[in-house]
C-alpha cells in the first residue's frame, strides 16, 4: 500500500526534475538566511546560481555535526523563532546537544512522511498503534505519534519504560502495531514470557523498529517471538526524525528514502568523494523542503549503501541498506546516541579523576549494557583509600552519566595498567554486541 | 609505636592478591600483617611491612595505586582480656579514630594492634 501514490511513484525523470527545483530553492534560501551557509559557500567559492543540475550538488560544501554544535542553539535556523512551533534536541550532554526546529509546515511534512512509513508497513486507519518510543526532546515518540494521527490510526502514547504496564496494555488494549527499538521489542517479549503471557498470541501483527542498528537475525527472532512482521525505519533528528526512510512490507529489503523531500549521496568518509550508487559509504543528506532547519549535504556518519534497482512495491524512491556501522565513534545504547567524548567530559568534571577510561558495550537479555571502567588515579587513592569513599565515587560517576546522558551505566574502578596505555589512538570503546551478522 | 601502613588498590580478579605478594616476595619484603576490605569489584589491601619505602616503590613500579597512612601499633598482652584492656582505654577517651584489628607476632606471646592516626 502507498500513502501518497503520486509522489512515491513519480517516474525518475519527474522526480529528479522536482528535486532540482527544490534543491535550487533550498540552497538559495539557506545562503540568504543562515549565516553559516553564506560563509561556508563563500569559502568554497560557490554561489546558489551555480547549481544548474543535480550533478552540481557535490560542489556544495558538507555540513557536519560540529557545524551544528558551533551554531548552538539556534544559529542554523532559517526562520525567526516566531515561525518555529517545535524544538527537539539530541540526547543531553555536558557538551552541546544538537537542537532542531520545525515550522508548522515542517511538522506537516514530517507527519505525512511518517504516515507514508506506516502505510508502507501495511498499517491502516483501523489499526491501534502502541508507540513505545520515548516522548520528549527525542524525535522518536512525537514523530511517530503525529504520523499515526495523520493516518487516522489510534495511538497509545505509552512512551518508553515501565515494561510490566506495557505488557498489560498490550494484552488489554489489543494494539495491532508496535513501534520501539528492536532491542526493546525483544525485551518486551522476554519479560512477557516471564510474566506467563503468551506473547505470540497478542493481537500485534506489525512492528516498526529503528533508532539503533539491528540485524536480519534479530528480525527473525522478533518475528518469531511476537508473531509479527518486523520492519526497519530510518531517521535522525538533524534531518527530521524518524521517517526519512522506511522499508516496505512488499520488498522487505532496504528502506525507501523519501526522495521528494531528501537527496541522498554516499561518500568515502576519508576523502569525501562521492561514490557510485551501490558502493558502501557514508550517507549524506540534503533536505529539500524543510523550512526551519534546512541542511545542505549533512554528513550522517552512518555507513550504508544505496539500492537503485526497482522495488516490487512500485515506489520509485531509492532504497538504503541497513546501517552497517559508523564512520565516527558514536555508540547507540538502547536508542540513545553517545559519544565517548561526552563520557570523558563527565569524568573530567569530577576533580579527582584522570581521563583514563574504557567503555564496554554489551547486550544482555536483549538489552544493551554500558560499563565504564575508570582507572583509580593517584590523587583519588591518596585522598580516599577507603572502600566506602571509592564506592561513593563510583555512584557519583553513575549518577552524572544518568543525569547528563540519560542512560544507566555500570561504573567500575580498575587498576591503572588494566586499560591499554595509549600509543597513538586509544581504544576507548569495546563493543561486544554482535549486531551486524 | 607509630608505623606506616600501605594501602593497595586491587581489582577483584583471580590472581590479584597473588601478584602483590609475588612482587613483595621478589623484592625481599617481609609482610608483618595485612587486612583486606573488599567489594564485589575491588578491594583495598592494607599492609605493614619491614621496608615501607621499598615496598611502596616496587608496587608503584608495577602499576599499582598505593597510598601511605600513619598508624599506631600497640602491643597486646597475650592473655584473656588483653585486647579489651586496650580498647577500654580508647573508648573511655572517646577516641574516634578508626580501629582495625590485625594480630601478629604470637611467637613472642605479644600481639600488635594497629590504629590509624589520621
Amino acid at each position: 500500500m502507498i500513502y501518497n501514490e503520486e509522489f512515491e511513484t513519480l517516474p525518475r525523470e519527474a522526480l529528479e526534475a522536482l528535486q532540482l527545483k527544490r534543491l535550487q530553492q533550498v540552497v538559495m534560501r539557506a545562503y540568504h538566511t543562515v549565516g553559516f551557509y553564506k560563509r561556508s559557500f563563500d569559502r568554497a567559492g560557490i554561489k546558489p546560481d551555480d547549481i544548474k543540475s543535480l550533478n552540481d550538488l557535490p560542489k556544495l560544501p558538507f555540513t557536519t555535526k560540529q557545524d551544528l554544535r558551533d551554531n548552538y542553539p539556534f544559529g542554523m535556523f532559517a526562520v525567526p523563532m516566531s515561525s518555529i512551533v517545535r524544538l527537539h534536541a539530541s540526547s543531553g550532554t555536558t557538551g552541546r546537544p544538537t537542537v532542531v526546529g520545525y515550522t508548522q509546515r515542517d511538522i506537516d511534512t514530517w507527519s505525512e512522511l511518517m504516515a507514508r512509513c506506516f502505510v508502507a508497513a501495511g498499517v491502516t486507519k483501523t489499526d491501534i498503534i502502541h508507540n513505545a518510543y520515548a516522548y520528549g526532546l527525542f524525535t522518536g515518540g512525537l514523530g511517530m505519534h503525529y504520523g499515526a494521527e495523520r493516518l487516522g490510526a489510534s495511538v497509545i502514547p505509552i512512551s518508553g519504560g515501565n515494561t510490566k504496564r506495557q505488557i498489560l496494555i498490550l494484552q488489554d488494549f489489543g494494539p495491532t502495531v508496535i513501534c520501539c527499538t528492536p532491542s526493546y521489542a525483544l525485551n518486551l517479549a522476554e519479560q512477557g514470557r516471564a510474566m506467563g503471557v503468551d506473547m505470540a498470541s497478542l493481537r500485534l501483527r506489525v512492528g516498526i523498529f529503528g533508532a539503533e542498528p539491528w540485524s536480519e537475525e534479530m528480525r527473525r527472532q522478533i518475528e518469531n517471538e511476537l508473531n509479527i512482521s518486523a520492519l526497519n525505519i530510518y531517521g535522525l533528528s538533524e534531518i527530521m526524525g524518524p521517517g526519512v526512510a522506511m522499508e516496505c512490507a512488499e520488498g522487505r529489503e532496504g528502506m525507501h528514502i523519501f526522495e521528494d523531500h531528501f537527496i541522498v549521496e554516499t561518500i568515502d568518509p576519508e576523502t569525501g568523494a562521492v561514490l557510485s550508487p551501490g558502493e558502501k559509504g557514508e550517507l549524506v543528506f540534503t533536505t529539500l523542503t524543510k523550512e526551519a532547519f534546512p541542511l545542505i549535504r549533512y554528513r550522517t556518519r552512518d555507513i550504508s549503501r544505496l539500492i537503485v534497482t526497482p522495488c516490487r512495491c512500485g515506489r520509485t524512491h531509492v532504497r538504503m541498506d541497513r546501517v552497517m556501522g559508523r564512520s565516527d565513534d558514536m555508540i547507540i545504547i538502547r536508542g540513545v546516541n553517545i559519544f565517548p567524548s561526552q563520557i570523558e567530559a563527565i569524568l573530567l568534571d569530577i576533580e579527582e579523576l584522570e581521563p583514563h577510561y574504557q567503555i564496554i558495550v554489551d547486550r544482555e537479555e536483549n538489552l544493551d549494557t554500558l560499563e565504564i571502567q575508570v582507572e583509580v588515579s593517584e590523587k583519588t587513592f591518596d585522598q580516599a583509600d577507603e572502600v566506602k569513599v571509592l564506592q561513593s565515587l563510583e555512584r557519583r560517576i553513575q549518577r552524572d552519566i544518568k543525569d547528563y546522558l540519560g542512560v544507566t551505566a555500570r561504573v567500575k574502578l580498575v587498576e591503572p595498567r588494566t586499560l591499554q596505555r595509549t600509543e597513538g589512538k586509544a581504544r576507548r570503546v569495546i563493543d561486544k554486541r554482535r549486531i551486524m551478522s | 609505636m607509630k608505623v606506616e601502613q600501605l594501602s593497595v588498590f586491587i581489582e577483584n580478579r583471580p590472581g590479584g592478591l597473588e601478584e602483590v605478594t609475588r612482587i613483595l616476595k621478589e623484592g625481599g619484603i617481609n609482610i608483618r600483617t595485612l587486612s583486606l576490605a573488599d567489594t564485589s569489584d575491588f578491594g583495598i589491601l592494607r599492609l605493614i611491612v619491614n621496608d615501607v619505602n621499598k615496598a611502596s616503590q616496587l608496587l608503584k613500579e608495577n602499576g599499582f595505586r598505593v597510598s601511605r597512612t600513619q598508624v599506631v601499633a600497640v602491643e597486646v598482652p597475650d592473655r584473656p582480656g588483653g585486647l579489651h584492656s586496650i580498647l577500654e582505654v580508647l573508648s573511655r577517651e572517646k577516641n574516634k579514630r578508626r580501629v582495625s584489628l590485625r594480630l601478629c607476632g604470637a611467637k613472642r606471646r605479644k600481639c600488635r594492634h594497629h590504629l590509624p592516626v589520621r
